[in-house]
C-alpha cells in the first residue's frame, strides 16, 4: 500500500505556547486513520495544518510524494484534499441541496458574466449539477431534505451534510473532524456505516478525528494518539484499547 | 425563506415586468414635472442600491464607501464632457469604466477586511473622494455646470419625462441580470460568502476573487447612476456625494428589505419620496432618518418588501 | 523653530483628543469587538452639552463640567441598553455596524433638533493669558487638556490593575468565556464599556469646544480621525490607541503647517487605509501579539 499522506516534523505554538511538537503521521491509501486525544491535545490544529488554513510554524506536508506544505488552501482541495469542521460550517441561508450545489460549482467554476446573462433557468450546466447534488445527498441519506434551509436541520444532519459537500469536492483523503459529536447512538451507527462506505465504495482515504470510542474502534485500521501535541502510540485498534499509556492519557484527563 | 424573491422563481420576471409597466406608465399619467422629477431621482438611487444590495444583501460585505463611487462617476463624466468636449454617451462610459477599474484598485486589498475594518477603510474611501473633490474638483466647494445633457442617437433628453423612461428602463435591465445572478448558483456562492468564509475556501473557492468581482459590479452600478446623475441635473458640487449618500443607500437597502433584490427599488421610491411627505419638518430630516434607522433596524429588519409579500399572500392567493 | 514648536503644540492639542477617541473606541471593542462608529457623537454631545449647562443654565464650571461628563457616559449606557443589546442576539456583525451607523445618525439628528447648525463654544478652564515658549503660543486649555490626559491614564492604570470590576474587565477582553465561567457578569461590562467611552469621549468634547468651537455634524470626521488613531497604535491596548492618537495629531499638523492644509484630512484617511492594509495590528504590536487579543 502506498502512502497518501504524510505529515513530517510538524512545530506549532500559539504565542508561546507549544500545540504541536514533532508531530509525524503516515496515511495509507484506502484506509480509515484515526486521531484521537483529549481535549486541546492538538487535533483540530493539526487538522487545519494539513489542510491549509493554519501555518506550522516548521514541518512539512506530503501528499502522494508532493510537498504540498506552501500550497494555498485551495490548490490543496485540487491536489485532492477536503474537510468537514468540529464547529459546523455549513451555509446557513441555503437550502441542503444547495449547499451541495456550491461545491460542485468550486469544481468547475463559471464566471459571473455568465451567470448574469443566463441565470439559474437558461443556463445548460446548471440542471445537470442538481442532479448530481441529489446523488451526493442520498449517499449519506439526506435526499428528503434537499430543499429545507440548512438551519433547519438538526446537528447531526448538518454534519451528515458537511460530509457529502465535501464529498462532492471528489476528494483524495478526507479529513474529518468530530463527526460524530452531538449525535446520538443509532446516527453514530449510521455515521459509522457511511465511512465504511466512503472508504470502500468511493475509495476515499478518511483522516478521523473522534471522540466516540466505540466508532473509532469499529471503522478504523489504525489510530493514531496525540497528547500534549506529541504523538503518544499508534497501532491497530485492539493494541491501542489495551496500552497502558493511552488509558492513562485518557483517565488522567478526568482527574 | 422559500419565498423571497432571491430563490429562482419565476414569478420574480412576471413581476419584474409589471412593476416596469406600472413605473413607465406613472411616467406618462403625471403632468407635475416637479413629481417626474423626483421618480428620475428615485431611479438613479434604485441603481445605486441595487449595487450595494448586491454587494451587502447577497455577498455579506458591507460598503459605507459608495458615495465615492457615485461622485467619481459623475464628476469624470462631468469633467470629460465639459472640458474635454467628449461627447456625452461616451463620457459616461468612460467615467464608469474608470470608476470600476478604480474600485478593483480599492477592492483588492480592502476585501481581505472585514466586518467592522470594512465598513471602516470604505467609509475612509468615500471620505476620502469627497474630499479630493472639494479640493481639487472644478469650482471646489460649489462644484460647476453647464454639463451638457445626454443624446440617445439624434433624440436629447431634455424632459424630466425622458430621463424618467430613459433611467428606469436602465434600472430593469440591470434588475433583470441582477435576478439572473442571484438565483444562479453563483449567486448562491456568494450568498455562501455572508455565511461561511472559511467552509467556502476549503471548498478551494478564491474567496478574494469573488469579492473583487462582486465589489467592481457594485460599484460600477453606482457609478453609472452617478454619471447619468450629473447629465440630468447638469450641474454637480461635492456635497451630493458626501457621506451620508452612503447612509442614504445604506436605509434604501435595509428599510426595503436586504434579503431580496426587490429591497433596492422598494427602499429607493419610499426613501426619495419621504423628503416630500415631510416637508414640514424639512429641518429635521437628519433626526427623522436617524430614527427611522435605528427603529428600522432593531424592530423592522426584514424591510418593507417583507409586509409586501405577507400581503400578497393574504390578500392575493391566487399568486401562490 | 518657532513655526515648528506653534505645530507641535497644536499637534499635541488634537492629538490628545484623538487619544481620548481612540481610548473610548478601545475600551468598547476589548469588551465587544464592536467598533463604535458613535464615538465622534458622544464627543460633540459632550461639548454642546457642557455648553448647555454654562452659559444657558449658568451653573458652575466644575459642575457643569461633571453634568456634562455623566450625561454623556449615561448616552452611552443608552446606546448599549436599547441598540447593541437587542442585537446582539442576533450576532449579524453586520447588523451590529449598521446600528452604530444608525444611532450616530439618531445623536446628530438629536444635536441639530436642540442646538440647531451654529458652532458654539465657551470660556476655557482658565482664562488667563496664553504662555510663550519660545516665541509659540500656547494655551493654558492646552495645559488643562494634558493634566485631564495624565489622570485619565493615571486612572485607568489603577482602574485596570487594582479594582476589582477593572480586573474583571479585562478578564473578559482576553477570554469572555473563561471570565464568564469564572462568575463574571460580562454583559454588565459590556455596559460599563459603553459607559466608560462616553465619558471619555464626552471629556474630550467639553475640553475642546473652547479651543476650537463645535457644532452638531463635527462627529463623523473625528469618528474616523479617532478610529485612525486606534489602527495606527494597535487596537488592543489602551496605551497603543492613546499613543497612536497623539502620534495623528502631530502627524496632521506637521502636514497642515508645511504641506497643506486642505489635504490634512485626506492624508490621514490615507495613512489609515495603508494601516489597515498592510499593519493592521498597528504600530507597536506585532500581528501576534494582536490576535491573541482576539482582533
Ligand atoms: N488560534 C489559536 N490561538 C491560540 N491558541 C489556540 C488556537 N487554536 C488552538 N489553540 C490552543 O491549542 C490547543 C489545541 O487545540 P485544538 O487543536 O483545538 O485541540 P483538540 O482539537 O485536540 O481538542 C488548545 O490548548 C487551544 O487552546
Ligand atoms: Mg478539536
Amino acid at each position: 500500500m502506498a502512502t497518501l499522506l504524510e505529515v513530517k516534523g510538524i512545530y506549532k505554538s500559539f504565542g508561546g505556547h507549544e500545540v504541536l511538537k514533532d508531530v509525524n503521521l503516515k496515511i495509507e491509501e484506502l484506509t480509515i486513520h484515526a486521531l484521537i486525544g483529549p481535549n486541546g491535545a492538538g487535533k483540530t490544529t493539526l487538522l487545519n495544518i494539513i489542510n491549509g488554513i493554519e501555518r506550522a510554524d516548521r514541518g512539512n506536508i506530503y501528499l502522494l510524494n508532493m510537498d504540498i506544505t506552501n500550497y494555498t488552501v485551495e490548490a490543496r482541495v485540487r491536489v485532492g484534499l477536503a474537510r468537514t469542521f468540529q464547529l459546523l460550517e455549513v451555509f446557513s441561508g441555503l437550502t441542503v441541496l444547495e449547499n451541495i450545489l456550491t461545491a460542485l460549482f468550486a469544481k468547475n467554476p463559471w464566471g459571473i458574466i455568465k451567470s448574469m446573462l443566463f441565470g439559474e433557468r437558461f443556463h445548460p450546466i446548471e440542471g445537470q449539477l442538481k442532479k448530481r447534488a441529489l446523488e451526493y445527498l442520498e449517499f449519506v441519506n439526506l435526499s428528503h431534505r434537499a430543499d429545507e434551509e440548512v438551519q433547519n436541520l438538526p446537528a447531526g444532519e448538518q454534519k451528515l451534510l458537511e460530509i457529502a459537500r465535501a464529498l462532492a469536492l471528489e476528494p483524495k483523503i478526507l479529513l474529518l473532524d468530530e463527526p460524530a459529536a452531538g449525535l446520538n447512538n443509532r446516527e453514530t451507527r449510521i455515521l459509522g456505516e457511511i465511512l465504511k462506505k466512503i472508504c470502500r465504495e468511493k475509495g476515499i482515504t478518511i483522516l478521523l478525528v473522534e471522540h466516540d470510542m466505540e466508532l473509532v474502534m469499529r471503522v478504523s485500521d489504525l489510530i493514531t494518539v496525540l497528547n500534549f501535541g506529541e504523538v503518544l502510540a499508534e497501532g491497530p485498534p485492539t493494541l491501542i484499547q489495551k496500552d497502558p499509556r493511552v488509558i492513562k492519557a485518557y483517565l488522567g484527563e478526568d482527574f | 425563506m422559500k419565498d423571497t424573491i432571491l430563490n429562482p422563481n419565476t414569478k420574480t420576471y412576471i413581476y419584474l415586468l409589471i412593476f416596469y409597466i406600472v413605473i413607465l406608465s406613472a411616467g406618462f399619467s403625471i403632468k407635475d414635472p416637479y413629481i417626474l422629477t423626483i421618480f428620475v431621482f428615485a431611479g438613479l438611487n434604485a441603481l445605486s442600491a441595487l449595487g450595494l444590495s448586491l454587494l451587502m444583501g447577497l455577498a455579506g460585505q458591507i460598503s459605507l464607501g459608495h458615495n465615492g463611487f457615485y461622485g467619481l462617476g459623475a464628476y469624470l463624466s462631468a469633467i470629460l464632457s465639459v472640458y474635454y468636449k467628449v461627447p456625452v454617451l461616451l463620457s459616461i462610459v468612460i467615467a464608469v469604466t474608470f470608476t470600476s477599474l478604480f474600485a478593483i484598485l480599492l477592492a483588492i486589498p480592502a476585501l481581505r477586511l472585514k466586518g467592522h475594518y470594512l465598513a471602516v477603510a470604505t467609509l475612509g474611501f468615500g471620505e476620502i473622494i469627497y474630499l479630493l473633490l472639494n479640493e481639487w474638483g472644478p469650482g471646489g466647494p460649489s462644484g460647476f455646470g453647464d454639463i451638457p445633457r445626454l443624446y440617445l442617437g439624434a433624440i436629447e433628453l431634455s424632459s424630466p419625462l425622458h430621463f424618467h423612461l430613459f433611467v428606469w428602463t436602465l434600472f430593469a435591465v440591470a434588475f433583470f441580470f441582477s435576478l439572473n445572478l442571484a438565483n444562479s448558483t453563483y449567486g448562491k456562492v456568494l450568498r455562501a460568502l455572508h455565511a461561511s468564509e472559511t467552509a467556502l475556501r476549503t471548498l478551494g473557492i478564491n474567496i478574494v476573487s469573488l469579492k473583487v468581482k462582486i465589489f467592481i459590479l457594485s460599484a460600477f452600478l453606482t457609478a453609472l447612476s452617478g454619471a447619468i446623475y450629473a447629465h440630468f441635473v447638469t450641474f454637480v458640487s461635492p456635497a451630493t456625494f458626501s457621506v451620508f449618500y452612503s447612509v442614504l443607500l445604506l436605509m434604501m437597502v435595509m428599510l426595503g428589505g436586504i434579503h431580496s433584490l426587490w429591497g433596492a427599488p422598494i427602499g429607493a421610491l419610499f426613501i426619495t419620496f419621504l423628503p416630500e411627505t415631510l416637508r414640514p419638518f424639512k429641518e429635521y430630516d437628519i433626526l427623522i432618518y436617524g430614527l427611522i434607522l435605528t427603529l428600522g433596524l432593531i424592530f423592522f429588519r426584514k424591510g418593507i418588501i417583507h409586509l409586501l409579500e405577507v400581503g400578497a399572500k393574504r390578500w392575493l392567493p391566487f399568486l401562490k | 523653530m518657532e513655526l515648528f514648536l506653534q505645530f507641535l503644540f497644536s499637534g499635541i492639542t488634537v492629538g490628545a483628543i484623538y487619544a481620548l477617541i481612540a481610548l473610548g473606541f478601545n475600551i468598547v471593542y476589548n469588551a465587544t469587538s464592536i467598533l463604535n462608529l458613535a464615538q465622534g457623537e458622544f464627543l460633540v454631545f459632550g461639548g454642546l452639552l457642557m455648553w448647555y449647562f454654562l452659559e444657558k443654565l449658568n451653573l458652575p464650571y466644575g459642575f457643569s463640567f461633571l453634568l456634562a461628563l455623566g450625561a454623556t457616559g449615561f448616552v452611552g449606557l443608552l446606546m448599549e441598553r436599547f441598540t447593541i443589546r437587542p442585537l446582539q442576539k442576533t450576532a449579524d456583525p453586520l447588523l451590529l455596524i449598521l446600528i452604530t451607523i444608525a444611532f450616530s445618525i439618531l445623536l446628530r439628528g438629536i444635536l441639530m433638533f436642540l442646538f440647531g447648525k451654529d458652532p458654539y463654544g465657551y470660556r476655557p478652564i482658565d482664562e488667563g493669558p496664553p504662555l510663550i515658549i519660545f516665541g509659540a503660543i500656547l494655551q493654558r486649555q492646552v495645559l488643562w487638556i494634558l493634566l485631564f490626559v495624565v489622570l485619565t491614564l493615571i486612572f485607568l492604570y489603577l482602574f485596570f490593575n487594582c479594582t476589582m470590576i477593572g480586573r474583571a474587565m479585562k478578564a473578559c477582553s482576553v477570554d469572555k468565556t473563561s471570565a464568564s465561567l469564572m462568575g463574571i457578569n460580562t454583559s454588565q461590562m459590556v455596559m460599563l464599556s459603553f459607559f466608560l467611552s462616553g465619558i471619555f469621549a464626552g471629556l474630550a468634547g467639553i475640553l475642546i469646544t473652547p479651543i476650537t468651537f463645535i457644532e452638531y455634524d463635527k462627529g463623523p470626521l473625528l469618528t474616523i480621525k479617532g478610529f485612525t488613531s486606534a489602527i495606527l497604535g494597535g487596537l488592543g491596548s489602551n496605551w497603543g490607541v492613546m499613543a497612536g492618537g497623539f502620534l495623528l495629531g502631530i502627524l496632521e499638523s506637521l502636514i497642515a503647517g508645511y504641506v497643506h492644509s486642505g489635504l490634512k484630512d485626506a492624508l490621514a484617511l490615507l495613512l489609515m487605509l495603508i494601516m489597515l492594509l498592510f499593519r493592521p495590528a498597528g504600530l507597536f504590536q506585532s500581528a501576534e501579539q494582536a490576535r491573541l487579543r482576539k482582533l
